[in-house]
């Protein structure tokens, strides 16, 4: 692999060269979308408060200052003080990186279990196709969020527990689509040279049908972040996620919902953020479907 | 040939039996091999943290924990198959009787909230598809990316701050005010209905003002996924050669649309409703939760959070049953409607 | 073109039309012979009187079946007869008689008679349920209470225990709860195998009991109704229906109660105190609870294990400013283990916030800091807000509190099997005599008369001579002696066990202003409503 030829270099560069320049078409398409690129500044306005949090917030997020208790948004709290006289601002920035900590490890680990199940059962059809089929199902049929406190109650709260639930009930919709993809591959003549050239079927699997799979994947993925952030709200409304003093968004709206009718800012900021956050996270979503989602692309 | 159809459907029917009967089954071990070993005593929220070991050990035995987990679950199978989901021990009720009489409260509320999702969501898919890409179309998309974005539990909270505490437009939490609970008498459980059998109306105007809150969420969140679906089998329509001969016969552009365009895409729309239907059975744990609904949803949540698992399985596979159902049914009335299919 | 325009005016028309479903809901006053509670019963799994032991089954029966003897909320040390006229104590200290009211009659008609009263506490000997340890601790058996308790006529009921106790000791147990007195015969018949008749009783309909109400229906985690019981033997209620009714969220009780759906809320937040306050058709009942919360410390932990360490989490808490702050007017500081109001309680309350010392001590204790210690905490206020604010406060020196809030049931199995640390928690007394707290936080198991663990075992703490001594109070029998001999107590026990006290409650209900005769109760859901008037 080390001396490559000239020629090879040179289809390699203009390889590249071909890949950048889809890309740049790709960013300009992208830069027309009004509400993608809406949805791409919140994305990014998520990440940078998380990465910044510490020196973005005006207060420390964990002490309580017993007198300011409830003060409503001003000057010095700006977004208010909750029960026990923390600033919401600095503590919805701190949340901010919760968010993105339960998100991504949903994401790395259910997507590649979805994979896996999927393209395994694709790949080899018969009984093997509809025991995972069938196990696929019965997650399915089970409502997520049901799921995940079930599994949450056996794990017990926590916000690595919750993000695991999650994982649980997040998986099977990628084995479908891993599937559907799969079979659509696995009697193709591009598969049926490689199998002829000696490939494992496992290398078959990693190397040529995954990376086949993987664009309708990330458009299934963007979409998902949004419903993983809602689930993992609602399991920190119920008090089954993140646990106090932890500031996590659907937890300090449980917290609110005491003060609901008189400090309602309380349960309002977090759950805003949350709402921004989300729709954010589907503008892009949507915009990232319309354009690589070769199914709607060649719809008129 | 009459024959050999017949056959081919008997066997497709028996297939999908099959596959019903295997995915149930899946989902009653599921949610057995989770409440077992689900770390909330049982024992504990029945004798309580005072009792004595003693009377710990026998409620302990009492319950047939002490067999072994295969044996356990081979009891409940069996149980499940007869019917009978098991004692309930913080209603001291079956569950089948518990789920009897909290499932109308959530098929209430999840039906009136469909029923206002279709009303809303249709009509606004197909404007958003005749004004594709333009300014309505955007709204729409908008306001149903904000309802799929909007925590809905979070939604509930600032709806009930609004309009109940601030305005009082509308009932609080519950299904009644306290003080009309007892003033009617539960035939159906579908608190609407036996409220206007009642004949007071001041009774039933009460109940419609409790449950039109949370319909309307619920309603909200189920528009959002079919105006949705709406608009994108609306332009499949629109595209297709058949709405084009029409336009060139001349006829009237709402004709095309409504007689033509909309009647095709109402058979694929079917699926869609009864998805969203099965979702809304969903959405209605967190709603349920916030509006101190009697419903399903918060059954079997506060069971959970009580270690109740006996309600909580049985809740469950209902749930799930449902789901399952709904799922074959909206497949089995899509092969029976698109004339393509058969 | 026209379908353009007709569509987003009807949806505009749609919307319109929903929106203002004002309807507006009539904010009816409940009907004046009704009486509406609210409060926390979600948790009610029974109403067998001889098994609730959940707040919202307790407040049921306490309204439904009565005891031999009661007391006086405002001067517990006055013990008078109920469905028992008079008694007597014989010389060994240990044969009580009872001598049943000839005027006390059940719901059915029938009167009550001393066969009734042998007949429940065998009953509550034999079934042995959670609420049970109240009258086996003085000894009976499933075996030798058929023995002990005996109906001698119609009118005569004798009870022996198995050791002398201060008199009242007994008679509190008796008017505990627990203890009520239930037909038999309409018990008996819906006995099933050997279930006392448990399975029917359980629903809680019909009631079987004595007293101003009886029990029309319950709805399972919503609602509980009581019906005026007609045939009552005293002067019949003024209010023809309690409806004890499930709401689970405090600003929801409040704002019920603001708009008269309710006329009593037993779950309000000091906030939602305050901003009733100025409300004239509110007013707030105070009153003094036995409750007690302090925070319960696993001496099998290492750092806790150590006395220094211990004594310096003590100077760690900031009691005064959580009183303050977070639970204006519904709790006090209180660092010992009897609650005020009962026989023995002191004002003794040694620790405030104190940072240096706590350092110091640590120091003295020659523990690595920072110390890192789980604490389990129930998923409901005010727990959380305690534990956030101890949290806040130990940081500083070094003390590092790991918040587990976990919900009910779990916050009990974990505390049960001491798999924790710290608990933060909360004891209630389950009746007014000093013996049930000293019993509870300071006896070990080879000294407890039933065999039964204790919080000191659970906690893994033995309470040296405390426990031996805790016993000879509860048999003192001169209550001058006993009193000082439990403030003895209390002061060693605060010093040295791993019970970190904190507050006692201070009861406060919301209660619409035209309804009077409310009796708050002490101990654990012993509010009296049957002379409320409206």
């Amino acid at each position: 692999m080390a001396d490559l030829t000239p020629e090879q270099t040179g289809a390699r560069a203009s390889l590249a060269e071909a890949r950048w320049a889809e890309f740049k078409s790709f960013a300009k398409r992208f830069g027309r979308n009004r509400l993608g690129m809406i949805g791409f500044s919140i994305t990014v306005l998520l990440v940078v408060a998380a990465a910044l949090a510490p020196w973005l917030a005006t207060h420390d997020p964990y002490l309580p200052s017993l007198t300011a208790r409830l003060t409503p948004p001003g000057a010095e709290y700006w977004l208010g003080s909750d029960e026990l006289g923390r600033d919401i601002y600095s503590r919805i920035l701190h949340g901010a990186r919760l968010t993105l900590f339960i998100v991504l490890l949903v994401i790395v680990t259910s997507a590649p279990i979805g994979l896996l199940v999927g393209i395994t059962a694709g790949y080899f059809g018969g009984w093997t196709d509809r025991i995972f089929m069938r196990i696929t199902d019965v997650f399915l049929a089970i409502p997520k969020l049901l799921l995940a406190l079930a599994f949450v109650a056996v794990l017990g709260p926590g916000i690595v527990n919750a993000a695991l639930a999650i994982t649980l009930t997040a998986w099977p919709p990628y084995a479908r689509l891993a599937r559907a993809e799969t079979l659509m591959i696995r009697n193709s003549d591009y598969v049926a040279a490689i199998r002829l050239a000696g490939a494992s079927p496992l290398r078959i699997m990693v190397r040529h049908v995954a990376p086949l799979c993987l664009s309708s994947v990330i458009v299934r993925m963007t979409f998902d972040m949004a419903g993983i952030i809602l689930i993992a709200a609602g399991l920190g409304f119920i008090g089954l996620g993140a646990q106090p003093p932890l500031p996590e968004w659907g937890a300090m709206i449980a917290t609110g919902r005491k003060f609901i009718f008189d400090q309602w800012w309380v349960a309002a900021m977090p759950g805003l953020a949350i709402f921004i956050v989300c729709l954010g996270f589907n503008l892009l979503g949507d915009a990232l479907r319309d354009l690589l989602d070769p199914h709607l692309r060649q719809r008129p | 040939m009459g024959q050999s159809r017949l056959w081919r459907a008997v066997r497709r029917l028996a297939d999908g039996a099959l596959t019903v009967a295997i995915t149930l089954l899946g989902l009653v071990a599921l949610t057995f091999f989770i409440g077992r070993i689900v770390p909330i005593d049982p024992v504990l929220t029945i004798v309580g943290e005072k009792a004595p070991q003693a009377v710990y050990d026998r409620v302990f035995i009492e319950l047939g924990l002490d067999k072994p987990l295969y044996e356990q679950f081979f009891v409940y199978l069996g149980e499940v198959i007869r019917g009978d989901l098991g004692t309930s021990f913080v209603t001291t009720r079956p569950v089948i009787v518990d789920i009897g009489r909290f499932f109308p409260a959530t098929f209430e509320l999840a039906t009136l909230g469909i029923v206002l999702g279709i009303i809303l969501g249709v009509p606004a898919g197909v404007v958003a598809a005749v004004n594709r890409e333009k300014w309505p179309d955007h709204l729409i998309r908008v306001i149903g990316l904000i309802g799929y974005s909007v925590p809905i539990f979070w939604l509930s909270l600032m709806a009930l701050l609004v309009f109940y505490a601030r305005l009082e437009w509308v009932g609080g939490p519950g299904q009644l005010d306290i003080s009309y609970q007892y003033s009617y008498t539960r035939v159906t459980g579908l608190v609407l209905v036996d409220t206007a059998m009642s004949g007071d109306f001041a009774v039933f105007a009460n109940a419609l003002s409790h449950i039109i809150l949370p319909a309307i969420l619920l309603g909200y969140y189920s528009m959002a996924y079919i105006s949705r679906m709406t608009r994108s089998l609306m332009l499949e329509q629109l595209n297709a050669e058949y709405v084009l001969t029409a336009r060139i016969k001349g006829l009237r552009e709402a004709v095309v649309v409504t007689r033509h365009a909309l009647r095709n895409a109402a058979i694929p729309l079917v699926t869609v409703i009864a998805l969203s239907y099965g979702m809304l059975l969903e959405g209605s744990v967190l709603i349920e939760t916030v509006f101190a609904w009697p419903g399903l949803g918060n059954y079997i949540a506060s069971s959970l959070l009580s270690g109740d698992m006996e309600a909580v399985l049985g809740g469950t596979l209902v749930v799930g049953a449902i789901f399952v159902f709904l799922n074959v049914a909206s497949d089995a009335l899509y092969r029976v409607l698109d004339p393509r299919s058969r | 073109m026209k379908v353009k325009r007709l569509l987003p005016a009807l949806m505009l028309g749609l919307a319109l039309s929903t929106a203002p479903a004002a309807l507006s809901p009539a904010f009816a006053e409940t009907p004046a012979d009704t009486l509406v509670v609210a409060d926390v019963i979600d948790d009610v799994i029974t109403l067998d009187p001889h098994e609730v032991s959940e707040i919202g089954g307790v407040l049921t029966t306490n309204q439904v079946y009565q005891t031999l003897v009661s007391y006086d909320v405002n001067d517990p040390t006055q013990i008078f007869g109920v469905l028992a006229e008079s008694w007597e104590v014989a010389e060994d200290g240990v044969t009580f008689t009872f001598h049943m009211n000839p005027d006390a009659k059940f719901a059915s008609g029938n009167p009550v008679t001393a066969e009734d009263a042998e007949y429940s506490i065998r009953r509550i000997v034999k079934m042995n349920k959670r609420s049970a340890f109240i009258i086996t601790q003085f000894g009976f058996t499933p075996e030798n209470v058929d023995e002990w308790v005996k109906a001698t006529d119609e009118n005569t009921l004798v009870v022996k225990i198995a050791e002398p106790y201060a008199p009242s000791f007994l008679l509190y147990c008796l008017s505990s709860y627990a203890s009520a007195i239930v037909e038999k015969a309409a018990v008996e018949e819906h006995v099933e195998g050997d279930d006392f008749g448990n399975a029917w009783l359980k629903n809680g309909v019909p009631s079987v009991g004595s007293g101003p109400y009886i029990v029309s229906r319950w709805d399972p985690k919503e609602a509980i109704v009581l019906e005026r019981n007609d045939n009552f033997w005293g002067e019949p209620a003024p209010l023809q229906r309690i409806i004890i009714r499930h709401v689970g969220e405090s600003a929801t009780q409040r704002l019920l109660l603001e708009q008269g759906d309710i006329d009593i809320a037993n779950k309000l937040t000091p906030d939602d105190h305050d901003a009733l306050a100025s409300n004239d058709e509110i007013k707030k009942l105070e009153g003094l609870s036995a409750t007690i919360y302090y925070m319960g410390l696993n001496v099998r932990n290492e750092a806790l294990g150590n006395d220094k360490f211990r004594e310096a989490m003590k100077y760690l808490v900031d009691y005064q400013g959580i009183v303050d702050t977070i639970s204006r007017g519904t709790m006090e500081v209180h660092q010992t283990m009897i609650p005020r109001g009962f026989l023995g309680a002191t004002d003794y309350n040694p620790y405030s916030y104190d940072l240096e010392k706590a350092k110091a001590l640590i120091e003295e204790s020659g523990l690595e800091t920072p110390v890192d210690l789980g604490v389990v905490v129930w998923n409901s206020p005010p727990y959380t807000d305690f534990a956030q604010a101890a949290q806040a406060t130990m940081a500083p020196a070094g003390v590092n509190l790991n918040l587990e809030v976990v919900d009910g049931s779990q916050w009990l199995s974990r505390y049960r099997n001491a798999d924790l640390d710290i608990w933060m928690g909360l004891w209630g007394p389950d009746y007014p005599d000093p013996h049930s707290n000293a019993k509870a936080f300071s006896v070990n198991v080879e000294d407890a008369p039933d065999g039964s663990e204790g919080l000191a075992d659970r906690f893994g703490w033995d309470a040296g001579d405390l426990s031996p001594r805790t016993m000879e109070a509860v048999r003192e029998l001169d209550t001058q002696k006993r009193q000082e001999m439990y403030e003895e107590i209390q002061k060693e026990h605060t010093d040295t066990s791993p019970f970190l006290y904190m507050f006692q409650e201070l009861r406060a209900v919301g209660v619409r202003s035209n309804v009077e005769g409310i009796v708050l109760g002490t101990t654990f859901a012993d509010d009296r409503y049957w002379n409320v008037t409206k």
